[in-house]
């Protein structure tokens, strides 16, 4: 499985443009500095999200202490007001009777108090502010506002929430302020307990503070008993409040606790005219949860910073890119050979510099490939030269000997016929300097030595010339017969026992140009036939052969040169073979 | 292999910012779909089901038909509502039987329903919110013996004869006082959730078996039927227990009409059932079946602390 997903990611590589695969220079720069720059852009939003945090962490607890502070002072004046009607009645009852009293309370009744109502030391009702009949069989002594504070006493006492059940069908959540007063009746004197019933009208609106987006406010008394809620219904059917545990064994002021991965605020303020306490709580998420908005605009801004940088890495890393890969493609046309390559330099300093050494270096390479063909071409006409050269001085010397002994005889015709065949032999050797002569011309050479050699040799042999009309006026590299046919005299026809011949032959086959030197001589062994080409022989007409053959491929390249065919006995073929030149 | 880690990372470090976009709370809506709109009961469901949706972002439509044995009506009014396309459906079944279809409906156009209090005769439902139902009715025939005890007649007023809890309750009731005491129910009568009619029946009763000691009613207008019909007859030597107890039935239970009452805990049923339906739409693993507590209340202790808070809602 993995070998094949190599298989198929080295096929994708190997179809991909060079500047797009995995490790080309565009792909890791474009890579590199995108995931450098993504890295830093999270960090540094990493590092302002903390920051911002903390200062949300830092605002929201001095606005959370504030505002309660607030709502306790506003309760607290509250309870203070509900206190001093309470104090006002009581007051009133020491010198007045309670009906007299409560005519006049009558007025000053509020929404938010339920009922105000005097019962004396048995539970008795004395006095109340409404005209809703009490219950019959209603209990006061058992109910707990009635039992906490000693009838006659002065002192009141609030009671938590409790259902109050003193009207017929009404089931009343309220809290219960009880003060122990006395008062006149006649000439008697009465204790008793006064009841005010407040409904949470009041301290629901107080609490209704807005404590950040989820934030809440909620009463508790000393004991961590619940006085008010927002959601008192839910934490009366038994869904806890996990934070009022935490609140109330908290002192007064701001704490963050950190409950199952939340972070919350939690903001205590105990009252001053009840032990109760006022809380405050909100919880910290941070900068991302604190506004949706905020949210998506901040992650909408780094989505588009990280794409910008993608966008501008790639494009930065193709303009850096992009000149080198058209000197990597030049480098390749180098490469093919083809020197008239140069580049014309664009884009970063460092390339420019590149490449304006790239074409500091092809030039040189041009130059000197250009110097090496010069320094060879003279190479080879000094060679060919010394080659030519090396033909000459013992044949002259024979030739000029044999007509010296021709002339002593007295043998005039043929000193004169020899010294004609000399001439015109040497004039075409020596023809002005060039390399190359007509085929017309090599044949009248060969013939003048044929005629030169056959009288110095007595008629040992006859020769035959023939040639295809056409050739005569093609050229060809000058003397290539005259080694050859110089070496069948020598080592074919000169010694043989019968009369020799030689048969030049010059025509054109393939497209080329052919000479043929055939002798009945003793032909050529094997053994040195094998090797006639090879080696640089060491005697002098061998040295000829060779140095023909090397001249010819000097001239025209390995294919031309001379080829060999000999029986023992029966002679030898030579055969020159030349390019068709005309 | 270093290049392809760069690049898982940086496809990684994209698909965190782009996925800290959609990490928003999403708002789903549910609809609660209940017996009757005009219960008290049900309106405690409601405010449960309403401090769940406001804690955990769900918008809440209730419904419901005017009367409970309006079975049809509540059929229809499933099915308007899988119309609309709730992300979720909280059930309580009016009718055993009937509401069967409306719920694998819903739950075949991917709505999940969430039962609360009454079942249906299907199994497509993704989880159950209730009381239990059988112990509620034992409980109530335990403290029955427990207070009135020998050979005491009994007749039992229940609701409506195919909703799961009546049959329940029934069953809880009876199968205790038949194998575990000498009492014998002499007769079961259903009110279909109508107080007039729980009202008439008792008068019927009282002349039909003079001699029956105790007045079994198994839901709130049962034994608030009852109630009324014995206080009008003056008849409070007669033991009356109920279950549920409304803000009436505690007047009663004041006045010494109703002496015993199983206490449901209808809030917190709405509660559990919108915290359900919100860990079902989050993919959360749910039970199949939530049973809420029941409590035993009478004139004792009604105004405790603890079960004042149950009886009396908070406003």
């Amino acid at each position: 499985m993995v070998r094949f997903i190599h298989r198929i990611l080295h096929r994708i590589k190997t179809m991909l443009p060079p500047n797009l695969r995995w490790n080309s220079l565009l792909v890791v720069m474009s890579f590199s500095t995108t995931f450098i720059a993504v890295v830093a852009v999270l960090m540094i939003t990493f590092a302002m999200n903390n920051r911002f945090n903390a200062s949300i962490d830092r605002t929201t607890e001095q606005n959370n202490t504030q505002i309660v502070d607030n709502v306790s002072d506003s309760i607290d004046s509250y309870l203070k007001e509900i206190r001093s009607v309470s104090d006002t009645i009581s007051n009133l009852l020491i010198n007045y009777n309670p009906e007299k009293v409560f005519n006049f309370y009558h007025l000053v009744l509020r929404d938010d108090i339920d009922t105000i109502a005097v019962f004396d030391a048995q539970g008795e009702l004395v006095m109340k502010t409404d005209s809703r009949n009490l219950k019959e069989n209603v209990d006061i002594k058992r109910q707990n506002w009635f039992r906490s504070v000693a009838p006659g006493s002065r002192m009141y006492m609030f009671t938590g929430p409790h259902v109050q059940r003193l009207y017929k069908g009404e089931y009343r959540w309220v809290i219960s302020l009880s003060t122990g007063v006395e008062w006149t009746d006649g000439e008697n004197k009465h204790q008793g307990v006064m009841l005010v019933d407040l409904n949470f009208n009041n301290i629901e609106e107080m609490c209704s503070k807005e404590l950040g987006e989820k934030g809440y406010l909620y009463i508790i008394d000393k004991n961590g008993e619940l006085i008010y809620h927002p959601r008192q219904q839910m934490i009366y059917a038994g869904i806890k409040d996990k934070t009022i545990p935490i609140a109330s064994a908290l002192d007064d002021g701001s704490e963050i606790i950190k409950r199952d991965g939340d972070r919350i605020l939690i903001s205590v303020k105990t009252l001053r005219n009840a032990d109760w306490r006022i809380v405050g709580v909100s919880p910290l998420n941070g900068l991302f949860a604190y506004d949706a908005e905020l949210r998506i605009f901040i992650s909408l801004i780094v989505i588009s910073v990280v794409l910008l940088i993608i966008f501008l890495s790639v494009i930065v890393s193709f303009f850096i890119t992009s000149p080198m890969y058209r000197l990597m493609r030049l480098m390749g046309k180098v490469e093919e050979e083809k020197f008239n390559t140069y580049y014309v330099a664009r884009g970063v300093h460092e390339v420019k510099e590149l490449s304006f050494a790239f074409n500091q270096m092809v030039y040189k390479i041009k130059r000197l490939m250009e110097q090496i063909v010069e320094e060879q071409q003279l190479l080879r006409k000094s060679e060919m030269k010394l080659l030519q050269a090396q033909i000459n001085p013992h044949f002259l010397y024979n030739t000029l000997d044999s007509i010296m002994w021709m002339a002593e005889s007295g043998d005039q015709k043929n000193v004169v016929k020899m010294i004609s065949a000399l001439a015109q032999f040497l004039r075409l050797s020596l023809s002005g300097g060039y390399d190359t002569i007509l085929v017309a011309d090599e044949l009248k050479h060969v013939e003048n030595y044929l005629i030169i050699q056959k009288m110095r040799y007595n008629d040992q042999f006859d020769y035959e010339i023939t040639y295809d009309e056409a050739v005569l006026q093609c050229k060809t590299l000058k003397i290539v017969l005259q080694p050859i046919v110089e070496n069948a005299i020598i080592h074919g026809v000169a010694n043989l026992p019968y009369k020799g011949k030689i048969t030049i032959n010059a025509g054109v086959r393939q497209d080329r140009l052919f000479f043929k030197v055939i002798d009945n001589g003793f032909g050529i062994r094997p053994e040195i036939l094998d090797n006639i080409l090879e080696e640089k022989p060491t005697t002098r007409s061998g040295m000829g052969v060779y140095n023909v053959n090397k001249r010819i491929q000097l001239m025209y390249g390995a294919e031309y040169g001379l080829q060999f065919e000999s029986q023992p006995d029966e002679g030898t073929t030579v055969s020159i073979i030349l390019p068709l030149a005309k | 292999m270093r290049r392809v880690i760069c690049f898982g990372l940086l496809v990684l470090l994209i698909v965190v910012s782009l996925s800290s976009c959609t990490a928003i709370k999403k708002t789903y809506s549910v609809d609660l779909i209940v017996k009757t709109t005009n219960s008290e009961f049900w309106a405690s469901v409601y405010d449960g089901a309403k401090a769940a949706g406001a804690e955990y972002n769900i918008d809440l439509r209730f419904l419901g038909p005017s009367k409970e044995e309006d079975h049809h009506v509540q059929v229809s009014i499933i099915k308007q509502s899988i119309q609309q396309n709730p992300d979720a459906i909280i059930l309580a079944a009016s009718d055993y039987h009937l509401i069967a279809e409306p719920v694998e409906i819903a739950v075949e156009s991917k709505i999940p329903v969430i039962l609360v209090d009454s079942g249906v005769n299907s199994d497509k439902w993704t989880s159950f919110v209730s009381t239990d139902n059988y112990k509620a009715g034992e409980v109530l025939a335990q403290e029955i013996e427990k207070r009135v005890g020998g050979s005491a007649e009994i007749v039992v007023i229940s609701f409506v004869k195919n909703s799961l809890p009546s049959l329940e309750r029934t069953a809880g009731f009876s199968d205790y006082i038949n194998d575990k005491t000498e009492m014998k129910i002499v007769e079961i009568v259903y009110c279909d959730s109508d107080i007039d009619k729980a009202e008439q029946l008792t008068v019927e009763i009282l002349q039909k078996y003079p001699e029956v000691q105790v007045i079994a009613g198994l839901n709130a207008q049962s034994a608030t039927g009852a109630a009324r019909a014995l206080e009008k007859l003056e008849r409070s030597d007669i033991f009356l227990a109920g279950i549920d107890c409304t803000v009436e039935e505690a007047d009663y239970m004041e006045q010494g009409i109703l002496d015993v009452a199983v206490l449901q805990n209808p809030y917190l049923m709405g509660y559990f059932s919108v915290e359900t339906a919100y860990n079902v739409l989050t993919g959360k693993r749910v039970e199949r079946n939530i049973h809420t507590e029941v409590y035993v209340i009478d004139k004792e202790n009604m105004f405790s602390e603890e079960y004042q808070r149950l009886i009396f809602p908070f406003y």
